[in-house]
């Protein structure tokens, strides 16, 4: 495990590292479309805008791939606004998001925000919106009320 | 005596053996875990998710695992390989995960009966005075407070007589006042009913492709029984009539938080559920399938 565990953390180390070309890059897209992402959270709409622009006609396994390069943009717009930072979940091989970049940090209770997981959410389902409220359950967090609901035991 | 020793000492290589082949089971899971984890780096864009097919790649060669090996190399093509190996290997090693979880289950169920079997021919033997024996006893025995036995024993298995009996003992320390045979009765019923869902979540998952795993929600970690990350999706199994209790509604607070962050949440509600238990569902924006959606 020691081992792998080392080869996973400096995976995660170059994930980090290429993250500002990458930005660039998509940001360099976004502006030949028309689009300004400028990493503020105006941008969250505007990447679903993007990424359905971009993600037509594609094989699965390349639109797999523009998940990860929009789910750094949604990272570092949580990361930007709300603070926290990347890190890698390497503690619990049950955890969902082992070995997944996720931010956290950027709200209470050790919350994992997990941009990857959340692109890839709305690149299945395409509902709009999808991005802002996943950012908001994690900042504005509201458990849907059921109390009057409970049946006595 | 040197009967009693002779068989003393095959019960103790046996128990013995039995620790070593959970300790290899266990190694070739936390090696499986790891391989998993190298997967999971290699989805990453190149050139990072290059680097780590490499490793994993190197792994595999060296493990002659070919299968493994060859999902590797469709991952080495920058982007285009990623998924496909995600849904090869990925479920190559997610059954063989399976398989070996199955596997430690029945060796500690085994462990756990040589343990019993020595325990009892400790206690049994009519030789406790003798010294060798004595010495002997005290080095392996859980009876006797051997702590190296003691750290191998994990926690007690659902079902097992030895869990049964720790519970009632526990049961009654608390103040229980159910006689054994009420207290029995029910335990027995329980323990069918933990069996007969693990069982089902099993079969789901098998016939689902799918795993388990748990997620931190604002709530505290939501355990989920059928998990397809790739779908984002997360199924809960009630094999039994459910209704909505305090401890439910808190279990679908938890699952709302799920589907606020993009997960198709769904209840598999195989006997039914109460009809507020069905509006707490939909409130929350979760899914539900009345029946079972796989043959008993």
């Amino acid at each position: 495990m020691a081992i792998n565990e080392i080869e996973a953390k400096e995976k995660f180390e170059k994930f980090l590292m290429e993250m500002d070309d990458q930005l660039e890059s998509l940001e360099d897209i976004a502006s030949s479309k028309n689009i300004n992402l400028d990493l503020t959270i105006s941008s969250v709409d505007k990447l679903e805008k993007l990424f359905n622009l971009m993600a037509t006609n594609l094989d699965k396994n390349t639109k797999d791939s523009l998940i990860v390069t929009f789910a750094r943009y949604l990272g570092e717009i949580v990361r930007n606004t709300y603070g926290g930072q990347w890190t890698l979940p390497l503690d619990d091989p049950k955890n969902i998001n082992f070995n997944t970049p996720v931010i956290t940090g950027h709200t209470q209770g050790g919350l994992e925000f997990a941009p990857i997981s959340v692109m890839r959410a709305f690149a299945l389902r395409r509902n709009p919106g999808t991005l802002k409220r996943a950012i908001d359950a994690d900042i504005n967090i509201n458990p849907v009320d059921l109390n009057g609901l409970i049946e006595e035991e | 005596m040197s009967v009693l020793s002779a068989t003393y000492k095959a019960q103790l290589a046996s128990l013995l053996a039995a620790e070593k082949d959970l300790s290899a089971l266990k190694s070739a899971l936390k090696e499986l875990g790891a391989d998993a984890a190298l997967m999971g780096a290699s989805m990453l864009p190149p050139p990072a998710g290059t680097a780590a097919d490499i490793a994993s790649l190197a792994v595999s060669l060296g493990r002659g695992d070919w299968g493994g090996a060859l999902w590797d190399v469709v991952g080495l093509i920058p982007i285009v390989g990623d998924g496909a190996k995600a849904v090869g290997k990925g479920a190559k090693v997610a059954n063989r995960m399976k398989d070996l979880e199955k596997a430690i289950a029945k060796a500690e169920k085994v462990l756990a009966k040589k343990q019993d079997d020595l325990s009892r021919l400790c206690k049994n033997s009519r030789v406790g005075k003798d010294k060798t024996t004595q010495a002997a006893r005290h080095s392996s025995c859980v009876d006797c407070g051997d702590s190296s036995i003691k750290k191998m024993s994990t926690k007690l298995k659902p079902g097992t007589p030895r869990h049964k009996t720790d519970r009632w003992e526990k049961y009654k320390k608390r103040g229980g006042k159910y006689s054994y045979e009420r207290w029995s009765k029910q335990y027995d019923i329980n323990m069918h009913n933990y069996k007969h869902g693990l069982k089902r979540e099993s079969d789901y998952r098998k016939v689902m492709e799918a795993s388990e795993g748990t997620l931190k929600t604002p709530l505290t970690k939501r355990q989920i029984d059928i998990l397809k990350a790739e779908d984002m999706y997360a199924g809960q199994l009630k094999t039994g009539p459910v209704s909505l209790t305090k401890e439910n509604a808190i279990a679908i607070q938890k699952d709302a938080e799920l589907v606020k962050r993009g997960w198709e949440v769904e209840h598999i509600l195989e006997k039914g559920a109460s009809k507020p238990y069905i509006q707490a569902l939909e409130k929350s924006g979760i899914k539900y399938h009345l029946g079972s959606k796989i043959p008993n």
